[in-house]
């Protein structure tokens, strides 16, 4: 290992993803002098900490805490960002890497765009594009940013929407209104390669598919959303402004349902997903601040509040006057005025029916989409479900040399221990590289 | 003066609960304002741009940013405004956030304090200064403290990066609890076997210092020169240090602090740790054992709220235990909720209950040693029905207490404690191992419960952040030193006495004290001493005060 004082300029460590798990990494390894190539594959880094309203147990905004580190990646001289990237191949070679990278065209010039906004506005397409980042729930033009603080603060076009790169045909008015001339719609797909020391997993996690518990109603009956979706209502940046409005209506009745894809064989999942018990009992805590007298409900099977705050912040939810019981139901139907919830409450052998306005189902973690394809080039290592598999002692260690993995692409993670296993990973990384 | 107020929404939380367009309107040109912009996150790529060229453009002297606590991003901002080209001590944060909006749901009375506190500061903000930081090297070399698993792999990281390391533990010994835990879940080894490992690694690296049966007993200085005195076996050992790690873990709750469990009493009743020290225990057909949940933990009557995290899984790994030894022992766990969270534990949990094991989901009310044998008394809570049932051993999953000398190490080194005697983090999720103090860090069990992976993770995490900070070589000390008015000076030394950094001298000829910028802290106290108000601080007068009070009182 190389002595205090050194630095390590020549050493390059690629991270792969760019939400909170890979901000801390490559932040901890900037500031010991390591560069750092991010890759994201979206337009923009923040990952799914920065969709999220308020994080538990204290309520502080996510954006509040996020934005700046997020800033700090983009204004950081040792990291390189790059978005709507990824890695195509992954080959060994002596104790690095050689990744080729697969960079898709943004279609405007990130050192032309002011992010005015203009383009956006001129959009033909403006308003009817479903946008992903708030869960489909609003629309977008084709020319856009993915949300407000965006890092980077660039637009971008998506090409499926944009009619000119789709159909070919389109009165282009973005490049009239963009007084910068940073539109290039021949901005062609870059293919990049880079040998790097070592590497870093944070590719995150995805959430379980509510459709597939046919019994919740999820996408055919209306007032079933997931957990996340109702994240976008409550966020100021959201659909709504931050307003808790539910088919132009604003909803009193709550209920909410735990473990939905965790903890049951059938969805294939029998691991704890260890966020959803405390982020429901934070949505109930916002629905109660913003609707004075809504009426909650949660189904749980066991409350798991085992972090710093979290039994406090569960039984001052209690003491909100937000209902838990003890049972999932087994079937949600449609009622005259809303939904019907069947519950049976395991505390009381009781069966008892619960009519309420919109069912929020606290869906599970699952591994990102595509982090298999990843692994299959790196031969890394994963377990049944996906997770990569890592050493109980060094919690970034996967099965090959070099290559690391921090939050929740090993496995369901809070923030704060995400934030813990990034450290970790960053310190592991920099042992690797500099032995 | 050319004033620019730069007003936050930060989303709903200020916007919502102050009225910002009355605020802008107020200021709007008044004197020495020049710009009064606002943006719903002054702390985004844009909001940071838009007070960048604000300052810029409008040629702005003096920058008031109205938004979170000075405490938050104050960093962020203040390099802001350098890279703008201002001096950064002539920048004002205003905490409209937490001393308005987050205060109430009034937004008249929330926007008229807001008004008043921006006005208050634009008052006090006229006679700032430029001031310059001072550039100082940094030792590199590490205060551990606390020999356990999260202190080891911090040590092992710093050692290896080069760091000089010292680390003081308070047992004749290191390693911790975790020496005594004879088979570690879900690595299946024993604590030894991880600990002598680990000691094997220290041993073999020369920059490690290790003091056993030592203690911190003074502390004092600033990130990157701090001098530390250790209590230790040879007599005090003084050492320079550019930082610290608090690894002092926690204590076992001592379940004798609460008669009704009968423990100590009969030795029927054990706990968990006991449990790991013998477990030569044998059981035979037939045995019956019950295992208690949530001792020490979730227990409003003890004052422990709080839940401790790691000792389900030690009581499904127990209960486990017992029925890999004999599948004939009729086993029960009484539990309020199984939070079996760590990876792979859910399918521990499960696989448990498959070998026989029971989980009842009750209150115990009454542990009654007979001669037969113990018996519990309580409600079924699934059932809704009483129970009484008759165990031949009865284990108790103890929780995690804060540290028994936390508090005086907090004292020392003027961090702080938490509701329930656990260190205080910077922020409970982004900065989850720091403290308010730069270069000190706390790791491990210390700040809160956690199990083996996560003090690990802890140790090296912090270890790593530390790392970064001391290998640059340099840090930048705040430039508020003590100044001395000669003229008013009566020579009377009382600063000196006063003064913790030895930082005044006494001029016997002219019969007057110094002030050695180098050494000096600012920490105000000769300042606040002197009686002929003699002695002030760079960036901080009276009139700064008196003005800022005059501003609050003004009718807004």
């Amino acid at each position: 290992m190389l002595g205090a004082g050194e630095f390590l300029d020549e050493r390059h460590v690629l991270v792969i993803g760019g939400g909170i798990a890979g901000i801390t990494a490559s932040l901890e390894l900037a500031l010991c002098g390591v560069k750092v190539t991010m890759l994201e594959e979206t337009p923009s880094i923040g990952g799914r900490m920065i969709q999220l309203d308020k994080t538990f147990p204290t309520l502080d905004c996510s954006s509040c805490t996020l934005t700046p580190k997020m800033v700090e990646v983009a204004l950081n001289p040792n990291i390189e960002l790059l978005t709507l990237s990824s890695p195509v191949e992954i080959k060994k070679i002596k104790k690095g890497f050689n990744v080729t990278i697969k960079k898709k065209p943004r279609y405007v010039n990130p050192s032309l765009c002011t992010a005015c906004g203009l383009c956006s506005d001129a959009c033909v397409m403006k308003d009817r594009i479903k946008d992903e980042f708030n869960l489909y729930l609003s629309k977008r033009s084709a020319i856009y940013i993915p949300f407000p603080q965006a890092v980077p603060q660039k637009f971008l076009i998506d090409d499926k929407a944009c009619l000119f790169l789709s159909r070919g045909r389109c009165k282009k008015s973005c490049i009239e209104a963009c007084g910068s001339n940073a539109i290039d719609f021949n901005e062609k797909e870059e293919i990049i390669q880079r040998d790097f020391d070592a590497i870093i997993i944070a590719t995150g996690f995805d959430l379980y598919e509510a459709a597939e518990k046919a019994e919740f109603g999820y996408g055919r009956l209306n007032g079933v959303i997931t957990s996340i979706e109702f994240e976008r209502l409550c966020s100021v940046t959201g659909p709504t402004g931050g307003e808790i409005v539910l088919n132009g209506k604003t909803p009193k009745r709550f209920y909410f349902i735990q473990c939905v894809g965790s903890r049951d064989r059938q969805t294939g999942a029998r691991f704890c997903s260890r966020v959803c018990c405390m982020y429901t009992a934070k949505h109930a805590n916002i629905i109660k601040d913003r609707i004075k007298d809504a009426q909650i409900f949660i189904s749980y099977i066991d409350v798991r509040a085992y972090g710093k705050g979290y039994e406090e912040f569960y039984k001052n939810t209690q003491e909100l006057g937000v209902f838990y019981i003890r049972g999932i139901p087994g079937e949600i139907s449609k009622s005259e005025d809303g939904l019907l919830v069947r519950v049976e409450d395991i505390l009381t052998n009781e069966i008892i029916e619960v009519a309420t306005d919109v069912v929020i189902l606290a869906t599970g973690v699952r591994p990102h989409r595509g982090t298999e394809k990843l692994l299959d080039m790196m031969s890394v290592d994963s377990d049944s479900y996906g997770f990569i598999t890592v050493s109980a002692i060094k919690s970034s260690q996967t099965n090959i040399d070099g290559i690391f993995v921090c939050g929740m692409a090993s496995g369901p993670k809070d923030i704060a221990d995400t934030v813990a296993s990034a450290g970790e990973a960053a310190a592991s990384c920099l042992e690797y590289i500099t032995m | 003066m050319r004033i620019g107020i730069f007003i936050c929404h930060c989303g709903h939380n200020i916007k919502s609960t102050v009225d910002i367009d009355k605020i802008k309107e107020f200021f709007t040109g008044s004197i020495n304002i020049t710009s009064v912009l606002d943006y719903p996150f002054l702390c985004s790529e844009p909001g940071q741009a838009l007070i960048k060229n604000s300052i810029k453009n409008d040629k702005l002297e003096r920058v008031v940013i109205a938004a979170c606590t000075k405490s938050l991003h104050q960093d962020m901002f203040k390099s802001l405004v350098r890279n703008a080209g201002l001096n950064p001590f002539l920048l004002r944060r205003i905490g409209i956030r937490e001393h308005c909006s987050w205060v109430g749901d009034d937004i008249e009375k929330n926007t008229v304090k807001a008004i008043k506190l921006i006005k208050a500061g634009i008052y006090s903000l006229a006679h700032y200064e430029s001031l310059e930081e001072k550039l100082v090297e940094v030792n590199k070399s590490v205060l551990i403290l606390g020999g356990g698993i999260s202190g080891m792999s911090a040590a092992i990281f710093l050692a290896r990066s080069g760091m000089e390391v010292y680390i003081a533990e308070k047992e004749n010994e290191l390693g911790g609890h975790l020496r005594h835990i004879k088979e570690i879940w879900p690595v299946r080894k024993q604590g030894r076997e991880i600990i002598d490992k680990m000691k094997m690694t220290l041993k073999e690296l020369k920059n490690v210092n290790i003091f056993t049966s030592s203690r911190l007993i003074s502390f004092c200085g600033s990130f990157g020169n701090y001098q530390a005195t250790l209590e230790t076996p040879e007599g005090e050992k003084k050492i320079t240090i550019g930082g610290l790690i608090v690894a002092i873990g926690f204590s076992p709750f001592d379940p004798s602090t609460k008669p009704e469990l009968q423990y100590g009493i009969d030795k029927r009743i054990i706990t968990t740790l006991d449990f790991e020290n013998n477990m030569n225990i044998s059981f035979k057909e037939g045995d019956r054992v019950a295992i208690l949940h949530c001792i020490g933990s979730r227990d409003d009557s003890i004052g422990k709220t709080y839940c401790s995290r790691v000792c389900c899984i030690n009581a499904i790994k127990t209960a486990n235990y017992i029925k890999s030894q004999n599948k004939n022992t009729y086993v029960e766990s009484f539990y309020m909720d199984v939070r079996s969270h760590p990876r792979g534990g859910e399918e521990f949990y499960e696989d448990t209950q498959e070998k026989g094991v029971f989980f009842t989901r009750a209150n115990i009310s009454e542990i009654i040693p007979e001669k037969t044998g113990v018996i519990l008394r309580g409600e079924d809570t699934l059932l809704g029905m009483p129970f009484e049932r008759e165990f031949d051993l009865v284990i108790l999953s103890i929780g995690l207490s804060y540290p028994e000398d936390g508090h005086e190490i907090a004292n020392l080194l003027k961090i702080t404690l938490d509701k329930d005697g656990f260190f205080l983090e910077a922020h409970p999720k982004l900065r989850p191992y720091d403290t308010a103090l730069k270069g000190i860090f706390i790791a491990g069990s210390c700040s809160g419960p956690k199990d083996m992976e996560e003090s690990i993770n802890h140790g090296r995490a912090s270890a790593v952040k530390l790392y970064g900070l001391l290998n640059l070589g340099y840090t930048f000390v705040e430039p508020f030193i003590a100044n001395v008015d000669t003229k008013r000076c009566s020579g009377c030394r009382v600063c000196e006495q006063v003064c913790v950094a030895k930082a005044i001298n006494f001029d016997g000829n002219l019969h007057i004290v110094r002030v050695e910028e180098a050494a000096c802290m600012g920490c105000g106290l000769c300042n606040a001493t002197c009686p002929s108000s003699a002695i002030s601080l760079k960036g901080y007068f009276d009139s700064f005060i008196t003005d800022e009070i005059s501003g609050l009182l003004e009718i807004a």
